[in-house]
């Protein structure tokens, strides 16, 4: 048990913290594409995407924020939080939508959207996971 | 004595930590749990929220019916297309997703031709052996041989239009702008006099000052009649031949209101925000009229309804609607346009034509 809130909290934040990094450059090279991706997004209310897309953003850098300031409860806390609204997000658009919009760049832009689903739910759990064991003095 | 005691309340030690490891991870499950609960919530909010914007959903109740589809053939296209720009007995023609060229697929030789064109085609239809197409950014009709797609001629129609159909290979009938783009009006274009005349049918809303986006929509034609649909409203509207003639039915979403058209400073129309269409692609074939509805009933199911395309039924003599079907899919793929002729619908999917056998 020691081993693992040693070690595995720590680990997951860092592979969050690289998640959300990869993302979060990915999307802000290609800004106005990603802004325009989530203006078709049908969650999202007409005129807010550039706020939504903001927000995304700066949420994503703040987790890495708290993974270099060795934060490690709250990178968790924070990572679960996003990446259970995203798979809930992704579940609704396979379900629901009209249009898929992608708004991911580089590597997890090419996933199918089932593959994403898989990928944000291992790294939903992994982060429950990590917040639940992360045992810091 | 000391090491037994020592001992115990070692124990009990690790035994409280433990409880109180327990009671913190239960704590934050708990806080995991909640957050959970929240995402759906949000979910759900924005899925409230977003609705309207996303989906056009009207009172009404569709009569939706069971339609076994039985494919008869795929048919890939060298290139991949936008619509269809007409059908002929034996071929079909189609229009590229950049609307330069027109692909012919003849059913029988199962050959395809591609023709480059100078011009876009963004009206098409096909009388006798000609292929008419036209374009308003250039004012133009041209006339192409159905058989070779060899061009024929082109005709200025000296006026702006935005949706044109031949009627005979002397008549055009135009949805144009009065002077100073204001308003739309129906007129026809003769080819021989070279002159455009305003009609006296019109559009029931034709005068409305909103630069012609309100009553914006598309004409469809069988040998009998045109069929005018509109895009946003749940308007279409039967004319013939003689264009002397004009009806106006409802679809049963019934919209009549357009909002958000707004005038720029340089006097030309716009929508403030996106307008959802009413009514998108059409068809006729043996007094049917087939309309793809994008406006979601009482009874829709969400799940369904945003997942396939929907064809309302109408009865083009009366005008009065008669049920509802949903197409298949390719894939996940929705068609992008489709044509009924008899007992076959052809679907459209980016280069492929599916066509099924339907029995309604």
């Amino acid at each position: 048990m020691n081993l693992i809130s040693k070690y595995f909290s720590r680990t997951v934040a860092f592979l969050m913290a690289f998640v959300f990094f990869y993302a979060s450059t990915t999307k802000f090279f290609e800004l106005k594409k990603f802004y325009y991706q989530l203006g078709k997004s049908p969650l999202i209310p007409y005129g807010y995407n550039e706020y939504v897309g903001n927000g995304v953003l700066l949420i994503e850098l703040f987790v890495v924020y708290l993974v270099y300031k060795n934060n490690i409860k709250y990178s968790l806390l924070i990572s679960f939080s996003l990446m259970i609204f995203f798979s809930f997000y992704i579940g609704y658009l396979m379900y629901f939508s009209y249009y898929i919009p992608c708004s991911c760049g580089g590597i997890l832009g090419d996933l199918s959207w089932r593959d994403h689903l898989i990928f944000n739910v291992l790294l939903t759990i992994f982060s429950a996971l990590g917040y639940v064991f992360e045992n810091k003095k | 004595m000391l090491t037994t005691v020592s001992f115990k309340f070692t124990i009990r030690l690790y035994n409280i930590i433990a409880v109180f490891k327990y009671l913190k991870m239960k704590k934050r499950i708990l806080l995991l749990g909640l957050l959970t609960l929240s995402s759906l919530i949000l979910i759900y909010c924005l899925h409230k929220i977003c609705l309207e914007q996303n989906l056009k959903v009207g009172n009404f109740d569709r009569h939706l019916v069971n339609v076994e589809f039985k494919k008869v053939e795929e048919i890939i296209l060298p290139i991949e297309v936008y619509s269809f720009a007409g059908f002929s007995e034996n071929s079909v023609f189609l229009t590229s997703k950049k609307l330069n060229e027109i692909v012919k697929y003849n059913f029988k030789t199962k050959k395809s031709i591609i023709k480059k064109i100078n011009h876009k085609n963004h009206n098409s239809n096909i009388l006798g052996d000609s292929l008419f197409s036209f374009d308003p950014y250039f004012r133009k009709m041209y006339i192409y041989d159905a058989n070779t797609l060899k061009f024929e001629s082109e005709t200025n129609l000296n006026v702006g239009f935005d949706r044109a159909i031949a009627v005979t290979k002397d008549i055009v009938l135009l949805r144009s702008a009065t002077e100073k783009y204001s308003k739309t009006i129906l007129s026809a274009f003769n080819v021989k006099t070279k002159s455009n005349s305003k009609l006296k049918i019109q559009l029931k809303d034709s005068l409305e000052v909103d630069g012609g986006l309100k009553t914006d929509g598309f004409f469809v034609s069988d040998n009998s009649s045109i069929i005018y649909t509109q895009y946003k409203k749940g308007n279409f509207y039967k004319i013939n031949k003689a264009l002397d003639e004009i009806k106006n039915f409802s679809t049963i979403d019934n919209i009549q209101n357009v909002e958000g058209v707004k005038m720029s400073s340089d006097s030309s129309y716009y929508y403030e925000k996106p307008v959802l269409n009413a009514n998108l692609l059409t068809s006729i074939s043996k007094d049917k009229f087939y309309v793809v509805s994008f406006v979601k009933g009482n009874s829709d199911k969400l799940s369904e309804f945003t997942k396939y395309r929907i064809l309302d039924v109408y009865n083009l003599k009366t005008g009065k609607y008669i049920e509802s079907f949903y197409i298949p899919n390719k894939g996940t793929e929705k068609t992008s346009d489709f044509n009924v002729i008899d007992n076959k619908i052809y679907l459209l999917f980016n280069n492929s034509i599916m066509v099924y056998e339907f029995n309604k």
